[in-house]
């Protein structure tokens, strides 16, 4: 039985190696090599989401790459996105007393009672990724990631040049594929999309928008609805706030039958799954918002901080528009 | 599957030449079987459906409903076999095919019917272990199979490290259509039919439900259980690895989040489906018409213009109906609750 | 014998919890530190109630899903109704939609027969769907997250309002079990419904007791979970079920009802916790927790097996003398 037992981990161990072969780690860029060794040494807890997340992996080992090159002593704490189990890690993180903490919040809007007991512990926190939910921003020393609700414009944008670009006429259906419903990200960018496609082209109308739970498969079954639902020579594009659901939706529309060129499809991340469809021509654009980056501005966040060095309340990463021609700009956050 | 409907229920085997049922027996024999039930609940929202809903009665529709019901049906009817058996479920249904999708993305440059295969392959030794576990050392399958998700998903953790692994050669071929049905919803077929055969036809099959029904009953006639739960296992484990692979090849790369939801799903599909928890009653043909009743239903409250929380809400109440429907007809003493 | 077996199997499970405790106290310094112990017994106390409420449906050999729905629904009505009016109207009203969902379980299950395991896929769906209702694809937060502060804020150093509410349940819970009518009763159904029926015990009454308990304790810890983290997120916490679940079959209690004691299901929602809490502790990464779990899992699951053989053998050579077997059952007795 133990040998059967082991044979199995064996050959499951055996076929994932052959499959590891594929991450390398991105280059840490040098931050602030002058100082010298400052902030070797100081302990820095990073409280971090799924460890199965593409995203959340690149992100994490960006971090670890910039905390290692400047000497950090890192700990890395990983959650499922369960709000409650965070809440209980950072009790636990108090514990230890790091010199700081950097949190990518589980839940925008239950990380609020972990900030204050932080900020009561005496540890500085960055925040990174996810800006949580509060008029009161003394909780947190600096927010680094995502400006979700730009990002929602930008997106908007995207699309109503591509409408000029093709030459087309203002005025339609859009459907959007919305991630996980009532969550800050999902909120904010469909407001900021919404918004900003009102004042550039109010001809065009959001007709109807399904959550797709940031989940492939899912997104597949609600963008195929949709589409039954909405298709039609009224239909001229969709938003998906995110890039690993857009291609759910362009295997949908496929299968329907609707050639997803003649559609006006706009994505979110610039992910791998854009990278594939940018270049065939199924999308038209996608936002970038790139975990490099993100990781990257997280670490440096923490090091001006341990520094005592002054930085701004807010450092938003770039999000510009990638369409096909500039897809090369994602080759960092693919891993390429 | 209307086919099936169309066919009046197998008469019991204990029928005397001279005393044939009539139809009316045979109707109310019919009626109070949960599982009858529920494909006629099915075939009734179908047709409910089909009226009141303007979109849904087009090709278009149903091949979108086929397709979004086919993996999950693939790995519901493996797993109903462990339900039928007696086993309760496999917890390790999303782990494996999350692995599988990683692996066939991993191997896909060897062409897309070698990393079916090796998907296929790695679902049916992980499935026959817990198997034997579950059989030959009686452990409880919750928790082994909860423990071997853990162990698939822990050593995927490692060697991944949480990074996607894009499929590095042309799965289109699983993309294509046979005979006309798109791939997925031929693999579904393929595997119902392959279930209910196996189940209904072969000796193995047989015996199968009834260990489910009476393990004790099987002791005594000299049956051994392990083997055929082993079988159930090492099936359910093979189909969760298929919908894997066609999974990597739908998504062009494997993830281990890829299918997360599948698992439950096809739980769902099973219990609606009207198989027994209690094991014994039921065939893989139920989780068939399980998986496609809770696909019919979203696709068709999407489709009414319900919001995502009435859609639940809808949903819920409706699961809720047909499950209590198919228990209050099949009220009847001698199955009544407890079979073990 | 069987049942020396069982109890034998609850002093296993707190043996292996002592273990665990003895071996992070020499591993992980700080794992007995005051802070610690009260982070622990926080995760401790909300696993605990949970994994107690649901050890009462499977000891009726019934299962109860609809917690997955159940715990957020309730922290969405207390969070919702707490920020427009008041939070203990907000509790009350979480309660009672809770209480209402465990009688509909419980009736439905006894009065149609029918698996609970069924009956509870539908309720989840259910309460998972009014939970998005509750939430209206807004976020849900307290504004004033004072509250949630002082409900986990220290009592006695290692307990805290939030624990000791929780760890009342689980206390209640275990005396109703071990010293009632009530309990004797849940016990005899799970183990033998009919005979139970039989000798004049009501099966209804205890089916809805258990399952109305259950929802009642998912519910508590909902609430509380929902004012601590003073905020509220919808969707089925399939998770938390499987966490809950675990650590009731850690503690030897068997899914086919009957088997096993309450404190056995606090063991095991305290050996998960205890090796949750240390192995962070000493920084071990998420994957080698998963792993070691499943190791634990692995070894609770093949003692039990070989053993319940063991047992088995010796109670069945003794059984098949006084027992008729069992009427045959035409292998055909499958639906088709």
């Amino acid at each position: 039985m133990k040998t059967l037992r082991g044979t199995v981990a064996a050959l499951i161990g055996l076929l994932l190696v052959l499959v590891a072969g594929c991450g390398p780690a991105a280059e840490p860029t040098a931050v602030g090599t002058a100082a010298g060794d400052d902030v070797r040494g100081k302990r820095v807890a990073l409280l971090t989401v799924a460890q199965s997340c593409d995203y959340c992996a690149l992100h994490t080992q960006q971090f670890r790459a910039v905390a290692d090159a400047a000497g950090l002593d890192l700990q890395v704490i990983v959650n499922d996105f369960d709000a409650g189990e965070q809440a209980q890690q950072i009790n636990q993180v108090i514990v230890t007393k790091p010199d700081a903490a950097v949190v990518w919040p589980a839940d925008a809007a239950a990380i609020m009672p972990s900030l204050a007991r932080l900020r009561a512990a005496g540890i500085p926190v960055i925040v990174t990724n996810a800006f949580p939910q509060s008029d009161d921003d003394s909780y947190w020393a600096t927010y680094t990631g995502p400006d979700d609700v730009e990002n929602g414009a930008q997106a908007a944008r995207a699309m109503v040049e591509g409408l000029k670009e093709r030459g087309k006429p203002l005025k339609g259906d859009v459907v959007v594929l919305i991630g996980v419903p009532g969550t800050p990200g999902t909120i904010n960018r469909y407001e900021g999309f919404t918004r900003a496609l009102a004042q550039l082209a109010p001809d065009i109308e959001v007709v109807g928008r399904q959550p797709g739970n940031w989940d492939q498969t899912e997104a597949t079954s609600a963008a195929a609805t949709l589409f039954t639902q909405f298709g039609g020579p009224d239909l001229i594009g969709m938003y998906s706030q995110a890039d690993n659901m857009l291609a759910g939706a362009v295997l949908a529309a496929q299968r329907a039958g609707i050639d997803p060129k003649s559609l006006m499809l706009v994505g979110h991340n610039c992910s791998i799954e854009a990278y594939d469809a940018l270049a065939s021509g199924d999308q038209y654009a996608t936002v970038l918002q790139s975990p490099i980056d993100d990781g990257d501005a997280a670490a440096k966040a923490v090091i001006t901080l341990l520094r005592g060095q002054p930085q701004p309340k807010n450092v938003f990463i770039a999000n510009p528009i990638i369409t096909r021609d500039t897809v090369s700009r994602c080759d960092a956050a693919v891993g390429k | 599957m209307t086919a099936e409907l169309g066919s009046p229920p197998t008469a019991d085997t204990r029928t005397a030449p001279t005393r044939t049922p009539s139809t009316i027996s045979r109707l109310r024999h019919a009626l109070t079987d949960g599982a009858v039930i529920i494909r006629l609940v099915t075939v009734l929202i179908f047709v409910v459906a089909s009226i009141a809903v303007p979109q849904f009665a087009t090709g278009e529709n149903f091949q979108t409903l086929l397709q979004s019901v086919a993996l999950i049906g693939i790995a519901a009817v493996g797993l109903s076999l462990i339900t039928i058996v007696g086993r309760l479920f496999s917890l390790s249904v999303s782990a494996t095919i999350a692995i599988s999708a990683i692996l066939f993305a991993a191997t896909l440059r060897w062409g897309p019917w070698t990393a079916l295969l090796v998907s296929a392959l790695f679902g049916l030794l992980s499935g026959a272990v817990q198997g034997v576990l579950v059989g030959r050392w009686r452990t409880d399958p919750i928790v082994t199979t909860i423990a071997f998700a853990a162990i698939m998903l822990g050593l995927g953790q490692l060697f991944t490290e949480g990074r996607n692994i894009r499929g590095d050669g042309d799965a289109t071929v699983f993309g294509s259509t046979v005979l006309g049905i798109p791939g997925q919803v031929f693999a579904f077929l393929l595997a119902t039919v392959v279930a209910w055969w196996l189940h209904r036809y072969t000796v193995r099959g047989r015996v199968l439900s009834l260990i489910g029904l009476n393990e004790k009953a099987a002791l005594v006639s000299g049956l051994r259980s392990w083997p055929i739960v082993v079988l159930a296992f090492g099936v359910a484990g093979l189909f969760a690895g298929v919908a894997g692979g066609l999974l990597g090849a739908q998504s062009g790369q494997g993830n281990l989040g890829l299918g997360a939801a599948f698992g439950f799903d096809a739980i769902t599909a099973v219990v609606v489906g009207g198989v027994s928890v209690k094991g014994g009653r039921g065939s893989p043909f139920d989780a068939a018409v399980g998986a496609l009743l809770v696909g019919l239903l979203g696709n068709v409250l999407i489709l009414a213009g319900l919001s995502y929380e009435t859609q639940l809400i809808v949903k819920g109440v409706l699961v809720l109906g047909a499950v209590v429907l198919a228990g209050a007809t099949a009220l009847d003493p001698t199955t009544r609750r407890g079979g073990r | 014998m069987i049942s020396l077996y069982w109890n034998f199997r609850v002093r296993l499970a707190w043996g292996l919890v002592l273990l665990a405790v003895v071996a992070f106290a020499v591993m992980a310094p700080g794992f007995l530190s005051v802070s610690n112990v009260h982070a622990l017994v926080q995760s401790f106390a909300a696993l605990g109630v949970l994994a107690v409420g649901l050890s009462l449906t499977m000891i009726a050999g019934e299962f109860d899903l609809s917690i997955a729905g159940v715990v957020p629904l309730t922290a969405l009505i207390t969070i919702a109704v707490g920020q427009s009016t008041s939070l203990v109207v907000g509790v009350v009203l979480g309660l009672l939609v809770a209480l209402a969902f465990g009688l509909l379980n419980g009736w439905l299950t006894a009065r149609f027969s029918i698996p609970a395991l069924a009956v509870t896929v539908g309720t989840m769906v259910l309460t998972t769907g009014l939970g998005h209702a509750v939430a209206g694809g807004e976020v849900v937060t307290l504004t004033d997250f004072g509250i949630g502060l002082s409900l986990d804020a220290p009592v006695a150093g290692i307990l805290s309002i939030h624990s000791i509410v929780e760890l009342g349940l689980v206390v209640a819970a275990v005396f109703v079990m071990a010293r009632t009518w009530t309990g004797l009763t849940i016990y005899s159904v799970g183990s033998d419904p009919a005979r139970s029926a039989a000798s004049g015990l009501s099966v209804s009454r205890a089916m809805v007791t258990v399952f109305v308990a259950s929802a009642l304790f998912a519910g508590v810890a909902g609430a509380l979970q929902g004012i601590s983290l003073a905020a509220a997120t919808p969707g089925a916490d399939l998770d938390t079920v499987l966490q809950a679940a675990t650590a009731v079959i850690v503690g030897g209690v068997a899914l086919s009802g009957g088997k096993g004691k309450v404190l056995g299901a606090i063991a095991g929602a305290a050996l998960l916790s205890v090796v949750g809490n240390g192995l962070s502790l000493i920084g071990t990464p998420t994957a080698v927790v998963q792993l070691a779990n499943a190791a634990i899992l692995l070894v609770v699951v093949v003692t039990d097996g070989t053993l319940t053989r063991l047992v088995r053998r010796g109670a069945e050579n003794a059984a098949t003398t006084l027992v008729p077997a069992p009427a045959a059952t035409t292998p055909q007795g499958g639906s088709s």
